[in-house]
């Protein structure tokens, strides 16, 4: 990998305790305080006094705030700046200028680093004054931070980016001596983290001494997070801290008494309830984490039933609910009111909650890095231990939770990939700029290729971009547009009005298309997605936070509701919630496969599946490290073939998609697809006309990419993905609808829009970028490739079964989940279940196939009455 | 497609536009909308508005009518009126002969009534009664375009032609995937015309069981059985 800045990582200035004045003050004060610092956090402090940019690496509560901060105020006790350049406040004493930027991706997080940063500040006794602006801050306080910044202040990088946009920023940062980015892992691979970059270029012009600083959980690949932080050309040496100490992990697994030989995804280890209430009692207060949102609600409504006497004192947390509900319910956890929280990766960053004893996960978290930072959240104090008990959903997830814990054991943590030059972030970077300072090609040139992700812009992407803010790109197309005015070589913005737009529209990056959800007689409950809502009819009664209401009407982008009995008639969808293994996990996953498969010893929770191995080696096969398993399995039912890759969600669809795109091409079969993690099923009503040797054939690369997006819906997908690009790029208005007249002539869905260019622009590069994103974050391109190439690689083994297998029965259940409304796809399945356990311990007969009863395989799709749409 | 309603024959096009004897009435055209995007900042492309202009020409040029009347917004702001547009609006007026040419004024129209008068338009402020028609722009509610009872000011009437809601309904085309398709929306004594414009977006109707839908797909008229 290219990584220019890393040379100087080694020449880490060693430890220098109590020979510098700071350091000596720093140490009494922690004296005072019963403590003593960690050798890494002295050499991240002697590091920042060097003038070294650097990367701390340590999970939450190991002390890693301090290791960050006290660099920039020891700075100050060895070289504070004169009165004369203090700032002049109301109505209270005068303060150093801006000195330092903390910026946290989470906005919830704000307070809470404030609060921490202050102890120190106060702990030192320094003169500094510390503020937070984040989108939730009046505009009185913005107002007044604009004209008299705090000496500090902690920020989220759209309040960041927003205030880079005024002329006046040039003077505020221009003391500016360090910037601390919190929780760097997150926003890395993000759009946000692109326009972090961005925004520390510009920092970085108006304050060439600057020193940039991050914090980042463990992750895979340090050396681009770094790169990411400190640019394309770091200005000065870099350094990587590593708190030495490892976190003491305790990771469990809740074995059911007897492991289903045949298991299927749809239930959710609510069968383990009675363990999982088992140990919340055990302990003073658990966090159970879950994967998705639905879960939370169904887990929480659980608990709630089985042991009433807990209402009040347990609670559901997720990325859905009302801000005000969050906040009450982080409070309590830290206040020691609530014994168990069940909840999303909403808590996974974030507040220390000192308190919590134990997490408990429930489904596979899909990768290591997830898991430890989940496990992370309880113990979370230096030199404690995290305890993670890990309730599997089905018998599968055990495989991939002992390959978790065999990569953690090996420190292999999954990588974050920055992405790469999106030229949504530059056009609106380019306008920020614009409404700063007017500004040249060369200039913007050069500022915009410091940052990591930009470092290899292309010319004429650069120019394009220019073009596109000024002109629209393409003369004749745009005659009357002018967003960024071009005159005698330099760029500006001249219209107040496009300005005002511009600024609203700096803050929308992360925002998703959601619906709030209010009740009639007041109160916020949370949000849900506006699809889901849109299918909402009145009386649908649905779970969020915790609570079953009942839909009353939409009006005002509200969802009003009432309270509710019964039962749940809707289930809310959000996005996210089929999270991929990861590609090191999965990696992990078909090792102890091959392990299982060569009869070696394994660990004694992959010892709980050797009945189902056994059945699986007896029934079919269990792939080595260089096979590749095809099944197929021919029933009156019709005609099914298993592709077993091991490889991920997302690389089982595009093979799926692939394969089932080329053999319709060829023979005309009309086959629909079933996916998970593990592998891929191709099914037909009718004999399907292919050999099965025939298969690594039909998944040749060449072609991959266009036959990919003929296979799926690609316009679909791309007009999608457009949404974001749309709002990034300021196509579209993204003020309040019906605020005021004006605005409201200018309403226009990111469809439209997308229509508008396709049908009128269709070489506009933003376009282009959409399909680019589809093929390599959706569907995951070159993860794909790398599985076909190694896949072509291996030795390909054909079974012809007469029953569902374990690894088949899975994906059979995904194939006619579709078809089946969920209650009685239980049901039904636990009756296939019976008859293949019977199968299985009478292996003498012939045995019954069974299939997923006729009435499921007559209901296919109604055709569309309307022939013409 | 042709249509009775309260005693008038009707011919419905696809287009979205509604032939009464020799007049053609359309809505909702919005032109300049692209005009009003680009002076606004948003770099949406020009293209919908001379597209819009060009099917209205080639429609008026393939029949034999003597009166144009335009439901109401034309045009999409007073900011999008430009010499482009002005001059593109004249070409499609001399290009279709010896036309009259009407605006029943609605929302988006209200500050463009001089310059469409001085282009010759006839502008007025609904409602237009015409014979026993009731034309304006904005149903008197958006949920039920029925019309109220004749008042003393009103002489009695039988039926309302609208436009303003942009009409479409959305129709399911296979278990998962939905299609949003313009329509013509017939209550019992009311049309509502889909938009004529091209870059205009539509606005999902519910429509009772008493009403008819008339989808308009790929220039074919089809009906929606309603239950």
């Amino acid at each position: 990998m290219d990584c220019a800045p890393l040379e100087s990582l080694n020449n880490c200035p060693s430890s220098t305790r109590g020979n510098v004045a700071f350091l000596q003050a720093i140490e009494r004060w922690m004296e005072s305080k019963k403590q003593s610092p960690f050798d890494w956090q002295l050499q991240a402090w002697s590091a920042h006094a060097s003038a070294h940019h650097g990367l701390i690496l340590a999970s939450t509560g190991m002390g890693k705030t301090k290791a960050a901060w006290l660099g920039p105020l020891g700075n100050w006790l060895e070289d504070p700046l004169p009165e004369s350049l203090w700032t002049q406040r109301k109505r209270q004493p005068p303060a150093p200028p801006l000195l330092a930027l903390w910026i946290t991706p989470l906005r919830a997080l704000a307070n809470d680093t404030c609060l921490a940063l202050q102890e120190c500040i106060d702990g030192l006794n320094l003169p500094w004054s510390l503020e937070q602006r984040t989108g939730d801050t009046s505009s009185a306080t913005k107002l007044r931070q604009r004209q008299s910044p705090p000496t500090a202040m902690v920020i989220t990088p759209e309040s960041l980016t927003l205030l880079l946009s005024y002329p006046e920023s040039l003077e505020t940062f221009k003391h500016l001596r360090t910037v601390i980015v919190d929780e760097w892992h997150e926003l890395l691979g993000s759009k946000r983290g692109i326009q972090t970059e961005l925004a520390l270029a510009r920092l970085q012009r108006i304050a060439p001494n600057m020193l940039r600083w991050g914090l980042s959980a463990t992750i895979g690949n340090t050396e681009h997070a770094l790169a990411s932080l400190v640019g394309s050309v770091p200005t000065r040496p870099c350094s990587i801290i590593r708190s030495d100490q490892r976190r003491a992990m305790e990771l469990e697994i809740l074995l059911p008494k007897s492991i289903d030989r045949f298991p299927w995804a749809g239930h959710i280890g609510l069968a383990m309830l009675s363990n999982v209430i088992e140990k919340i009692e055990a302990a003073n207060s658990t966090l159970v984490f879950t994967n998705t949102r639905n879960q939370t609600e169904l887990w929480y409504q659980s608990l709630l039933r089985a042991r009433p006497d807990w209402a009040g004192r347990i609670a559901v947390h997720h990325g859905s609910l009302a801000p005000e509900l969050r906040t009450w319910v982080e409070q309590a956890i830290v206040d020691g009111k609530l014994i168990a929280v069940v909840c999303t990766s909403s808590l996974d960053l974030g507040v220390d909650f000192a308190p919590v004893d134990q997490v408990i996960q429930v489904g596979s978290p899909k990768g290591t890095a997830r898991l430890i930072q989940r496990a992370g959240r309880s113990g979370h104090s230096p030199g404690r231990t995290s305890k993670l008990a890990f309730v599997p959903a089905h018998a599968f997830e055990i495989i991939e939770l002992q390959a978790a814990r065999d990569a953690i054991q090996n420190q292999q943590i999954e990588q974050r990939r920055a992405i790469d030059a999106p030229l949504d972030c530059l056009v609106q970077h380019a306008v920020t700029v614009a409404l700063c300072e007017p500004y040249t090609k060369p200039q913007f040139l050069d500022e915009v290729r410091s940052s990591w992700a930009y470092r290899n812009l292309a010319d004429e992407h650069l120019d394009w971009v220019l073009e596109f803010v000024t002109t629209g790109g393409c003369l004749h197309a745009y005659p009357d547009f002018h967003r960024v005015a071009l005159e005698a070589g330099t760029y500006s913005v001249r219209d107040a009005a496009i300005a005002r737009r511009h600024r609203m529209a700096i803050g929308t990056i992360t925002s998703d298309m959601m619906i709030h959800v209010q009740y009639i007689s007041g109160g916020k409950i949370g949000f849900v997605e506006e699809s889901f809502a849109a299918k909402l009819k009145q009386g649908d009664k649905f779970l969020l936070g915790g609570k079953l209401l009942e839909m009353e009407w939409i009006r005002e982008g509200t969802v009003w509701v009432r309270k509710a009995k019964g039962d749940p008639t809707a289930v809310p969808r959000w996005l996210g919630g089929n999270m991929p293994l990861s590609s090191e996990l999965a990696e992990g996953v078909r090792r102890l496969i091959d392990q299982i498969a060569s009869e070696q010893p394994v660990s004694p929770c992959l010892e709980s599946l050797s009945e189902l191995m056994r059945l699986q080696k007896r029934w079919s096969h269990i792939p080595r490290l260089d096979e590749v398993l095809v099944e197929r399995c021919t029933n009156r039912d019709g005609d099914s073939i298993m592709l077993y890759a091991f490889e991920g969600r997302s690389v089982s669809e595009g093979i799926g998609a692939l394969l089932a795109y080329r053999i319709s091409q060829a023979h005309g079969n009309t086959l629909s697809i079933a996916v998970n993690d593990y592998g891929v099923m191709l099914y037909c009503a009718e004999p399907m006309k292919i050999e099965l040797a025939s298969l690594p054939q039909w998944l040749d690369l060449t072609n991959l990419e266009t036959d990919i997006l003929a296979s799926l819906n690609a316009t679909e997908l791309t007009r999608r993905r457009f949404r974001d690009i749309a709002r990034i790029a300021g196509l579209i208005h993204s003020g309040t609808p019906g605020k005021s007249k004006s605005m409201r002539q200018l309403q226009a869905s990111t469809s439209m829009v997308f229509d508008a260019l396709k049908q009128y622009d269709a070489q506009n590069l933003l376009l282009w970028q959409a399909s680019d994103e589809v093929l390599a974050d959706q569907l995951q391109i070159e993860r794909l490739k790398g599985a076909l190439r190694r896949m072509q690689a291996n030795r390909w083994v054909y079974r012809v079964v007469n029953q569902w297998t374990p690894f088949s029965f899975p994906l059979m259940v995904e194939r006619i989940r579709d078809r089946i409304g969920n209650e009685s796809l239980a049901d039904r399945i636990r009756k296939m279940q019976n008859q293949l356990e019977k199968a299985a311990v009478e292996p003498a007969t012939t045995p019954t196939i069974p299939t997923p009863s006729k009435r499921a395989a007559q209901r296919k799709p109604k055709p569309s009455e309307d022939s013409e749409a | 497609m042709r249509l009775e309603h309260r005693g008038h024959a009707f011919e419905l096009f696809a287009s979205g536009a509604i032939r009464w004897n020799s007049t053609l009435l359309v809505a909702d055209l919005h032109l300049g909308k692209e005009t009003v995007f680009q002076k606004s900042g948003l770099a949406i492309p020009s293209g919908a508005t001379q597209a819009t202009l060009h099917r209205l020409q080639k429609q008026i040029q393939e029949m034999e009518i003597t009166r144009l009347v335009v439901l109401g917004d034309l045009l999409h702001a007073a900011i999008g009126w430009t010499d482009a547009l002005e001059s593109m609006l004249g070409q499609t007026m001399q290009a279709a002969g010896g036309l009259q040419w009407e605006l029943v004024a609605g929302n988006h129209d209200r500050r463009s009534h001089q310059q469409l008068r001085s282009l010759g338009w006839i502008v007025q402020e609904p409602p237009v009664f015409e014979g026993t028609m009731r034309w304006l722009h904005e149903p008197d509610s958006p949920d039920s375009p029925d019309s109220p009872a004749p008042t003393s000011e009103n002489p009695p009437f039988e039926t309302t032609l609208c436009g303003h809601l942009h009409p479409s309904y959305i129709v399911p085309i296979d278990a998962k995937r939905t299609a949003k398709v313009p329509c013509f929306w017939i209550r019992p004594d009311s049309i509502v015309l889909p938009a004529y414009g091209g870059w205009v977006g539509t606005h999902a109707i519910q429509p009772r069981r008493q009403d008819r839908v008339l989808l308009c797909v790929e220039g074919d008229l089809i009906e929606w059985k309603l239950h």
